[in-house]
C-alpha cells in the first residue's frame, strides 16, 4: 500500500497543473522558436527587396527557396499547436473513450523537446491493431509523460527508448523499453506519484529487466472502467 | 571586407541560416555552428567579435557553453539568446561572463547594435592587454 502523507498529497494535488505548466512551457518554447525563424525569412526577404533596389531583381530561385522556408515553418507550426491544442483537450472530460495508440504517440510528441535535450531518441511502436481504452485520459498522459521522464533520467541516451502498447484480455499494457546507464531504483521521484497516478487509473506500475539490459516500464490499466474490452471502430 | 565577424551558435538551423545571411547584408562574416561543443573546437582556430549563444540546446546547453567558452578566453563576447527572458537567467549569464542577453525573436537593428557593442569592448580589452604586456616589457628591461 502506498502511503502518501500530506505533502505528497499536496504534491499529488499539485503535479496536475505542474504537468500542464511544463508541457504548456515546452510547447511554446517551440512556437517560439518558429516565429523566430520567419522572423528572420521575413526580415531577409525585406532585406533582400532593399537591396534589389542597387542590385536588380531578386532571382526567382531564391524567392522560391525562401517561400518554401516559410511553408514549411508554418506546417511545422501548425503541427506543434494542434498537438498543444490536443493536449489541453484532454482535460475536458475525466472519463472518456481514447484510442491508446494515438495517446502514446501525442505524449511521446509533447515529450520530444525532452528527449532531444538529452540527445535521447523516442519511438513509439504501433501495437497490432488499434484499440481504445475508457480512461481520465489527462491522468494517463500524465503518467505515461513521467515513466518517459524516467526512462530519460535513468536511461542511456545512445540507445532508443521505445513506447508500445498491448493488450491482454481486459487489460492494456504501455511498455517504456530504455537501456538504463546503471540498475534503475524504485525509490524517490517518480516512482510515488507515478505509483499514485496509476492507482487512480486503477491500474499498476512496474519495472522489469529484458535481453541486452533492457529495462521495460510497464503500465497496466484496465480497457474500460467497468472492466469490458472496448475496439476501435 | 566585412566589418566583422560573428559566430552563431543554435542547434535551429533554420534560424541561423537566414540570420547569418542579414548579417551578411549588414557588413558582418558570420559562421554558425549547431552545438557548443562545435563552437568550443572553433574559438581556438578563430578570431570572433562577438558570439550568439541559445540558451537552450541538446547536450551541453547554452549557459555550459558560456563557461567553458570564458574559461578559454575571457576576453570572448557572448550574447545569450534566451526564449524567455526572466531576470533569474539574465542575472545567471551575467554573472558567468556573457556581455549581454536578448529575448527571441530578435530585433535585428537591436541585435546588431549589440554585437557592434561588443565588438568595440573586445578591441579596448585588446588594446589594454597590449598595453599591460609593453609596461611589463618595459618594468623588466629596468631602464
Amino acid at each position: 500500500m502506498i502511503r502518501v502523507d500530506m505533502d505528497g498529497q499536496q504534491g499529488v494535488y499539485r503535479s496536475g497543473p505542474a504537468f500542464f505548466g511544463r508541457i504548456t512551457a515546452s510547447v511554446t518554447h517551440e512556437i517560439n522558436n518558429v516565429l523566430s525563424t520567419v522572423g528572420e525569412l521575413s526580415g531577409l526577404l525585406e532585406d533582400l527587396v532593399a537591396a534589389g533596389a542597387q542590385k536588380g531583381p531578386i532571382p526567382p530561385e531564391k524567392l522560391r527557396h525562401l517561400a518554401e522556408r516559410l511553408t514549411a515553418q508554418v506546417s511545422k507550426g501548425t503541427a506543434i499547436i494542434k498537438r498543444l491544442n490536443r493536449f489541453a483537450h484532454s482535460t475536458d472530460e475525466p472519463a472518456k473513450t481514447v484510442d491508446l495508440g494515438d495517446t502514446l504517440a501525442l505524449v511521446v510528441a509533447l515529450a520530444g523537446p525532452f528527449a532531444r535535450r538529452k540527445q535521447a531518441t523516442l519511438e513509439t511502436h504501433a501495437a497490432g491493431e488499434p484499440f481504445n481504452v475508457q480512461t481520465d485520459p489527462f491522468l494517463l498522459e500524465h503518467a505515461v509523460f513521467l515513466g518517459l521522464e524516467y526512462a530519460l533520467q535513468s536511461g542511456d541516451p545512445r540507445w532508443l527508448i521505445t513506447v508500445s502498447a498491448a493488450r491482454h484480455e481486459q487489460l492494456a499494457e504501455i511498455i517504456i523499453s530504455f537501456v538504463p546507464l546503471e540498475v534503475p531504483a524504485m525509490t524517490g521521484a517518480p516512482w510515488p506519484l507515478l505509483a499514485v497516478l496509476m492507482r487512480q487509473l486503477g491500474g499498476t506500475v512496474a519495472c522489469t529487466s529484458g535481453e541486452n539490459n533492457t529495462h521495460h516500464l510497464v503500465l497496466t490499466i484496465p480497457l474500460t472502467e467497468s472492466g469490458q474490452p472496448t475496439m476501435a471502430p | 571586407m566585412a566589418e566583422g565577424k560573428v559566430l552563431l551558435i543554435d542547434d535551429e538551423e533554420d534560424f541561423t541560416g537566414p540570420l547569418a545571411e542579414r548579417m551578411k547584408v549588414r557588413g558582418f562574416a558570420a559562421v554558425t555552428v549547431s552545438s557548443g561543443a562545435k563552437a568550443l573546437e572553433l574559438v581556438d582556430n578563430e578570431p570572433f567579435d562577438a558570439i550568439i549563444l541559445d540558451m537552450i540546446m541538446p547536450g551541453m546547453d547554452g549557459m555550459e557553453t558560456l563557461r567553458r567558452l570564458r574559461e578559454k578566453n575571457p576576453a570572448l563576447q557572448v550574447i545569450m539568446l534566451t526564449g524567455h527572458a526572466d531576470l533569474k537567467s539574465g542575472i545567471e549569464a551575467i554573472k558567468l561572463g556573457a556581455a549581454d542577453y536578448l529575448e527571441k525573436p530578435a530585433d535585428i537593428n537591436e541585435l546588431m547594435k549589440k554585437i557592434k557593442d561588443a565588438q568595440a569592448r573586445k578591441i579596448l580589452l585588446v588594446e589594454k592587454r597590449m598595453q599591460d604586456k609593453i609596461e611589463g616589457i618595459l618594468r623588466d628591461k629596468s631602464w
